[in-house]
């Protein structure tokens, strides 16, 4: 269940972004560097990725009805999700590690 | 492909239109819209892994009345959802699924919402000074 799992993390995500509103750049990479805040970045994002491509699949089945058009939209989902995730966490790690 | 000859879901003009489905549809919205918003969130942190001047160029854009505008729909969704995603999981529950007590709880998520968006952007500028 992602959705039990991100109810803490939006929280802790939101509270973050929000103390980070307009940060500059030293004071963003310094707090991504942290390896509590780049635990739960990935986390989280790992989390939202997920769920936004079970959400969106469900999406799909409920308006797309013919088949190879609901596997091609399927697809497209988990190729994006994929692609934008790794891109993500790769930015977090780089800056982090 | 034909359509096959059974009823599909969801059939939308069937219905009498409500509250509570409006509620309903705005969770999906606000779900989908949360797939920008992650792209936005990466697009930031791959602006900061990039360069100072990447990150620069971000958060210029972010801080234009536009950007502003789009962070907060952002704000909104992120809290709507969060909070509507709660009321869903306390239905798989069997929690709370009677007319009565779904359309008073979908007051109280919306409302809630609401609040806690404007609370947050009060104390992000409070926080900010800007």
């Amino acid at each position: 269940m992602s959705a039990v799992a991100l109810i803490p993390l939006s929280v802790w995500l939101g509270a973050s972004l929000l103390s980070l509103a307009g940060a500059d750049y030293l004071t963003f990479t310094s707090w991504v560097m942290q390896p509590l805040n780049a635990i739960l970045l990935v986390l989280v994002l790992g989390t939202s990725f997920y769920h936004f491509k079970v959400g969106v699949d469900v999406v799909i089945e409920d308006y797309i009805h013919t088949d190879w058009l609901k596997m091609t939209a399927r697809a497209f989902n988990l190729c994006f999700v994929i692609a934008v995730s790794a891109a993500a966490t790769f930015a977090v790690l780089k800056l982090a590690i | 492909m034909p359509r096959p000859a059974r009823p599909l879901s969801p059939h939308l003009s069937v219905y009498r239109f409500q509250w509570t489905m409006a509620l309903s549809i705005l969770h999906r919205f606000t779900g989908v819209a949360l797939g920008a918003g992650l792209v936005l969130l990466t697009w930031w942190l791959v602006a900061a892994a990039t360069s100072p001047e990447a990150y620069a160029e971000v958060r210029r854009i972010t801080g234009t009345y536009a950007g502003r505008l789009v962070l907060l729909g952002f704000t909104f969704a992120l809290i709507y959802h969060l909070c509507n995603g709660i009321r869903h999981l306390a239905w798989d529950f069997g929690v709370g699924f009677d007319l009565r007590t779904a359309r008073a709880s979908g007051w109280v998520v919306f409302l809630a919402a609401v609040a806690l968006t404007v609370g947050a952007w009060f104390a992000g500028y409070a926080i900010r000074g800007h």
